[in-house]
């Protein structure tokens, strides 16, 4: 008897030593989450997960900003020695920029359609990126962040309401989503968010009180992976670097 | 094939001349011929003809170099057995009973006799002459009356040299050590903050430079900032825990010195030590004798309490360990609780306690293997003098 393998596809992220923690990567067609503070890197860690599919697989790729500009993301990039330029112009990846993006009221959304962050409705965002991923046969999408689309959600039930029918939205569009929300804090007994549970994975990236940077996969469903935090660094050419054998001694 | 070099060395009282002598007849009676000597300091004895195909320990091809040297009313013997096969095809009991036959006979024949109420040195054992009040051996006057443990002891000076050990190139700490820490062995020294530790350990690296052996050295100040043989070697690689310093001031070579932000960060330092680890591989390669050097152990138990100092302790033992590398590290127990001193100890497979103790009015230094585990070892107290152990050093 031929005993299948039920462990889905894995996408390598460019990282190596959290491609270990995965034990080979982000599970393929799932939506993930990537938590953080501010500064923790959540941002290079998910670009070097578009840029892996670009330069390794030649996948098409989108990065969905809300708060963080075109110019910025491609001169921060460029610190890495990241050239997102060259790709937006081989047609190959594409950046949507929230905060210039203005749409008319009544109209459905098109591919030419402009949004402000306020204006764009989840729905919105995923008829956009329906659009964009069949146009440039995208199959890695990251989204920068949640909290700004769910800010106007005060209320939790409509929150959750909103977060599960985006989450159940992108996984229907054959691609891999990266989903990048503030975290509240860290450790046991730090407040854990509604997407958190709605989603098919959850990666932490937090700072320590002595400095020191720890990433944790918190969940990865149907997947065996490392769940202990580890360290790793923002090296400069480098980007993320997870050190899979190392622990972490700080306190949290 | 490799050959087995084996040394020994042993003391005996009397006159160089009429030692070397006795030595060389005894050796001749046990088999040994007569190669070269430089009477009355040198000979080189031949026994034996087969390498792996000997019949018996003494049928095995040997060269046998024997050096004496004249100190005070002693003669310091050193013996050594090169065997032409590897150390695994020697019988260490074979060894043993050999060198056994040697010293007996020659102790039994140069011993001067001291009566009961003469005095020896309380330091070197050596003999007081009538009417003097200090050693003319070591020049200390810490003398007492000679008793039959005395004797125990000085079968204890006849030192085993084991080349599967790390020796610190210091005489008095290899000896104590029987040659040195097992190699890819883990040694700890507990010492207060004292100048004879310090020579010590610079000792200790500076025999592995010299040998051309790496030596990864982690510490919390820039003391060989001003020695440029350590500095400057490029087999020495220093992990700074400390921000302060200023790289550019110290004359070692970039690319082997890394600064890490204090030792309160473990997780950082594990990462730095983990990088360096795996680019000494990509140049050394893993089977070359290295060493480790941890001097800034009490501070990272003061600023990381036990639990995590123990935790970051064995898993920097183990990586190391991994990469043929043998530990030294140094801990100042004053500045510790016992519990927490306890906590560490049974990471290491030795321990060498350094200690202050009050002689005849004086505070002095002495020095005491503790354990050395599955290891031979001396537990005898040897007083440290600065100058013994820089004129040692500078040797």
């Amino acid at each position: 008897m031929t005993v299948q393998s039920t462990q889905p596809k894995k996408l390598s992220t460019g990282v190596e030593g959290f491609d270990v923690l995965l034990g080979g990567g982000l599970p393929e067609k799932r939506t993930i989450l990537v938590l953080g503070g501010p500064g923790s890197g959540k941002s290079i860690l998910c670009t070097q997960f578009l840029k892996e599919g670009l330069e390794k697989y030649n996948e098409g790729t989108i990065y969905v900003s809300l708060d963080y500009s075109k110019k910025a993301f491609m001169h921060d990039m460029l610190q890495f020695g990241w050239d997102f330029e060259t790709h937006e112009k081989n047609g190959r990846f594409l950046f949507l920029e929230g905060a210039a993006i203005r749409r008319l009221p009544q109209t459905t959304a098109s591919v030419d359609d402009i949004y402000t962050p306020d204006d764009l409705t989840l729905e919105d965002l995923v008829d956009l990126l329906t659009l964009h991923i069949e146009k440039i046969g995208a199959k890695r999408v990251v989204i920068d962040d949640l909290t700004a689309l769910t800010f106007r959600f005060p209320d939790d039930v409509q929150r959750r309401g909103a977060i599960l029918s985006l989450i159940e939205a992108l996984s229907s569009l054959d691609v891999t989503t990266v989903i990048i929300s503030e975290a509240l804090g860290y450790g046991i007994g730090r407040g854990i968010n509604i997407e958190e549970y709605l989603s098919d994975g959850v990666v932490g990236m937090f700072l320590l009180k002595d400095g020191t940077r720890a990433i944790q996969i918190s969940k990865m469903r149907g997947v065996q992976v490392d769940n202990k935090p580890h360290p790793y660094n923002i090296v400069d050419k480098v980007g993320i670097e997870v050190y899979p054998t190392e622990t972490i001694f700080s306190e949290k | 094939m490799a050959n087995t070099v084996i040394t020994k060395s042993m003391t005996a009282s009397g006159d160089i001349g009429a030692t070397y002598d006795t030595v060389l007849k005894k050796l001749t009676s046990l088999g040994y011929s007569e190669s070269s000597t430089t009477w009355p300091s040198n000979m080189e004895l031949k026994r034996g003809k087969r390498g792996m195909l000997a019949r018996n320990f003494q049928d095995i091809k040997t060269t046998l170099k024997v050096s004496l040297k004249q100190v005070s009313n002693n003669v310091n013997i050193f013996f050594e057995f090169d065997f032409a096969i590897p150390k695994s095809y020697i019988s260490e009991k074979e060894m043993e009973q050999e060198f056994s036959k040697i010293k007996s006979e020659i102790i039994s024949s140069t011993a001067p006799h001291i009566t009961e109420k003469e005095k020896i040195c309380d330091v070197c054992l050596n003999p007081i002459g009538v009417g003097e009040n200090f050693c003319r051996n070591c020049g200390r006057s810490a003398t007492r009356q000679k008793t039959e443990s005395d004797e125990q002891s000085n079968e204890e000076l006849a030192v085993v040299f084991d080349p599967n050990k790390v020796a610190f190139g210091q005489k008095m700490v290899d000896d104590a050590l029987y040659g040195g820490i097992p190699k890819n062995g883990v040694l700890l020294i507990t010492s207060p903050a004292c100048e004879e530790k310090e020579i010590i350990v610079t000792r200790f690296i500076e025999t592995s430079l010299d040998q051309s052996e790496i030596v990864v050295y982690i510490t919390t100040d820039d003391k060989f900032s001003q020695n440029e043989k350590i500095m400057q070697s490029q087999f020495l690689y220093q992990i700074i825990c400390n921000p302060q310093i200023d790289l550019g001031s110290l004359k070692c070579s970039t690319e082997n010195c890394v600064q890490v932000n204090g030792v309160e960060r473990l997780t950082e330092l594990s990462v730095a030590l983990t990088t360096l680890l795996n680019n000494i591989e990509r140049i050394s390669g893993q089977e070359n004798s290295k060493r480790l050097v941890i001097d800034m152990l009490s501070d990272t138990l003061l600023s990381n309490q036990s639990v995590n100092t123990r935790k970051w302790l064995r898993e920097t033992i183990t990586k190391f360990k991994q990469k043929n590398f043998t530990v030294l590290a140094m801990l100042n127990p004053h500045m510790h609780s016992k519990e927490d001193v306890q906590s560490l100890l049974d990471l290491f497979d030795g321990q060498v306690e350094i200690y202050e103790k009050e002689l005849e009015g004086e505070l002095r230094m002495f020095m005491r293997v503790k354990r050395l585990n599955n290891s031979r070892y001396s537990s005898k107290e040897i007083q440290l003098v600065r100058e013994d152990l820089l004129i040692q050093h500078n040797n």
